[in-house]
């Protein structure tokens, strides 16, 4: 299995005018080619902002400060604008959590489907149109030829998703990047959008950088999961072992407060308080304040991500370091 | 949507029926016009023949249904100082109010839509900030000193443009600008703030996210989409130009109904008043119509049924 894209170490800072919020502070992962990675975490802890990130699509104030970011062995930091706009849609395409509002509305999804590829793959409208409604065939959307032709507004949300993913899908990327890509749609919908993504995942061979708060997805989909907490990475483990045993307090406590079908409880679990802002951290471990076994040097200093040599897995916790309370 | 524009049509005439009998009203409750119209040594007997003979001895409500039946033919009757046809009158003066309006309302579009635009890709920069203060001076100078400053400046001292009048494309530029520095500004701040809550949707980062070039997100994503306050707000100030610009129509001379509608005011030459008001309404109507149209085109969320 080949690397795709390495993150090392990416720090992307926002410049507001009450001062530098670091949203992602140090974060370095890598995806295999092929593969599902999940990116987990609550709002707020950096993931949608990794995710602009790779794209390069981090709006003002916001400027990546640091780190590289190394797709196909190319720093994508490095790229113009010109050579960035190559890749975006082609190599690497994204779909958003809100399926409402990420078409044009005045546009015809067949318009915004054949834009994508006559920027990238043809020149032929006609072939553009082709291509198109064979796309929305492929993810399932009946009378494709007519949904070519009608506007974002007539279609439901569920409908809308899938355009989106057809559209991402349409230059067959070797990245997609999904941002909550169920979050805004009913559950029943959600599984049907799962099961697409995982067809089309096995008939394209695209890698997938799934990013994500709702664990359930994460164990229809993911290969391996990321967790983020405060703009940095706290564990990162093949999907398995993650569920079976979680070694971060933060991923134990994430996972403690999912509902379970086949367990009653009267009070569902939750991990007390909310993550910090980001120009607001704590000293030491970003998660001490919330985390039922902090010690006194949770307190004092910011413990390393920290590689398990015989599983491969990485997580950043002094409980894990072998620190015991003294 | 062809039944909807069908019915509107039809509520036309409805309209221009309430319009007439307000016009008429009002005329009516201004008084009698003749003894406006003999000399100031006639009789009271020349002065009831007149009356008699003009129809203003009838009730109300007959002359009401002479206007009406007279309108319907298109007869407004004839003016009581020029002894020709109002109607006429009126028509012959259109051309150059519509001719003043296009010309202003095209300045002003061409300068506010790329400022605005401008304006909102660098908020707070260096041209929005000279385009706001730009916007705020344009809407509040009033008319009478922009013409007259204008006249001073390019006609008198620097003898590009001519000072008033017609007969050349230079003579239109300077009330153009007169009467489109105003809406101008309007139409700058119009295009700025939409374009700035558009440029910020989930769309326009779609269209980043595909690899689509800065130019075609802006005018292909970003302003088609902010069109629709445009267009209306557009549409409005032709319609307050179509009824003619009096002021600005006064200092250039300028030949349109503006000027016709304020003497006809001072003569009591109420053919004439009647049947400019009922023009420009029959414009407005037909100016709101086609703004329904346009929106339809401009944006396929409206549905019209």
């Amino acid at each position: 299995m080949s690397t795709l894209l390495e993150v090392n170490d990416l720090k992307t800072y926002f410049y507001t005018t009450n001062g530098i919020v670091p949203s992602v502070d140090g974060v370095s992962f890598s995806l295999e080619s092929g593969q599902t990675t999940a990116l987990v975490g609550e709002s707020g802890c950096g993931k949608s902002v990794t995710s602009f990130s790779i794209m390069q699509l981090v709006n003002a104030p916001g400027k990546i400060v640091g780190g590289e970011i190394l797709y196909k062995g190319e720093d994508l930091t490095k790229l113009s604008d010109r050579e960035m706009r190559k890749i975006r849609g082609n190599e690497i395409s994204m779909i958003f959590q809100e399926p409402l509002t990420s078409l044009n509305p005045i546009l015809k999804v067949g318009e915004q489907l054949d834009e994508i590829l006559l920027l990238h793959q043809t020149k032929s409208k006609k072939e553009a149109k082709n291509s198109s409604i064979d796309m929305l065939k492929k993810v399932g959307i009946p009378r494709a030829e007519h949904v070519y032709n009608m506007h974002p507004h007539e279609l439901s949300g569920g409908m809308r998703q899938r355009v989106m993913i057809a559209m991402a899908l349409s230059c067959n990327p070797s990245l997609l990047i999904a941002d909550e890509p169920t979050t805004a749609l009913d559950v029943t919908i959600q599984a049907q959008i799962l099961r697409l993504m995982k067809n089309l995942k096995l008939e394209f061979e695209t890698s997938i950088l799934l990013i994500t708060h709702d664990l359930g997805v994460v164990a229809e989909l993911a290969d391996k999961v990321i967790v983020m907490y405060a703009g940095q990475v706290v564990e990162e483990a093949d999907v398995m072992s993650l569920y079976a045993d979680p070694k971060h307090p933060y991923t134990q406590g994430l996972i403690q407060s999912t509902p379970k079908i086949d367990s009653e409880m009267d009070v569902l679990t939750s991990i007390q308080g909310n993550v910090p802002t980001p120009n607001n951290k704590p000293t030491g471990c970003y998660f001490h304040p919330r985390c039922p076994f902090a010690m006194d040097v949770c307190k004092s200093k910011m413990p390393e991500l920290t590689i398990n040599e015989k599983t491969g897995n990485k997580v950043r916790c002094w409980l894990s370091a072998g620190h015991q309370e003294g | 949507m062809w039944r909807y524009f069908t019915s509107r049509l039809l509520q036309i005439p409805i309209v221009l029926l309430i319009i007439s009998l307000m016009i008429f009203v009002l005329v009516y409750v201004a008084g009698d016009p003749v003894a406006m119209m003999l000399p100031a040594e006639a009789t009271q007997k020349e002065i009831q023949t007149l009356r008699i003979a003009l129809g203003f001895d009838q009730p109300f409500y007959i002359q009401f249904w002479n206007y009406i039946t007279d309108l319907v033919r298109g007869d407004f009757g004839e003016s009581y100082k020029y002894g020709v046809s109002a109607i006429g009158l009126v028509l012959e003066r259109l051309p150059a109010t519509l001719e003043l309006a296009t010309a202003s309302m095209i300045m002003a579009i061409i300068i506010a839509v790329p400022l605005g635009i401008i304006s909102a890709l660098k908020p707070n920069g260096i041209i929005d900030l000279f385009a706001t203060g730009l916007s705020a001076l344009g809407k509040a100078i009033p008319n009478f000193w922009l013409g007259i400053m204008l006249i001073l400046v390019f006609a008198v001292n620097l003898k590009m443009m001519p000072v008033s009048g017609t007969g050349s494309w230079k003579h239109i530029i300077l009330p153009a600008i007169t009467l489109g520095t105003a809406v101008s500004a309007e139409i700058t701040r119009l295009v700025r703030s939409n374009m700035l809550e558009i440029l910020q949707q989930d769309f326009i980062r779609t269209a980043r996210s595909k690899g689509q070039k800065k130019s075609v997100i802006i005018f292909r994503h970003a302003f088609r989409n902010s069109l629709v306050p445009v267009i209306t707000i557009t549409i409005l100030q032709m319609a307050s130009l179509v009824g003619g610009s009096l002021i600005t129509e006064m200092i250039f001379s300028w030949p349109g109904l503006g000027q016709l509608i304020i003497q006809a005011v001072y003569d009591k030459d109420l053919p004439i008043i009647q049947a400019a008001v009922f023009v420009t309404a029959v414009m407005i109507l037909l100016l709101n119509l086609a703004t329904d149209v346009l929106y339809r085109f401009l944006d396929p969320r409206i549905k019209y049924s």
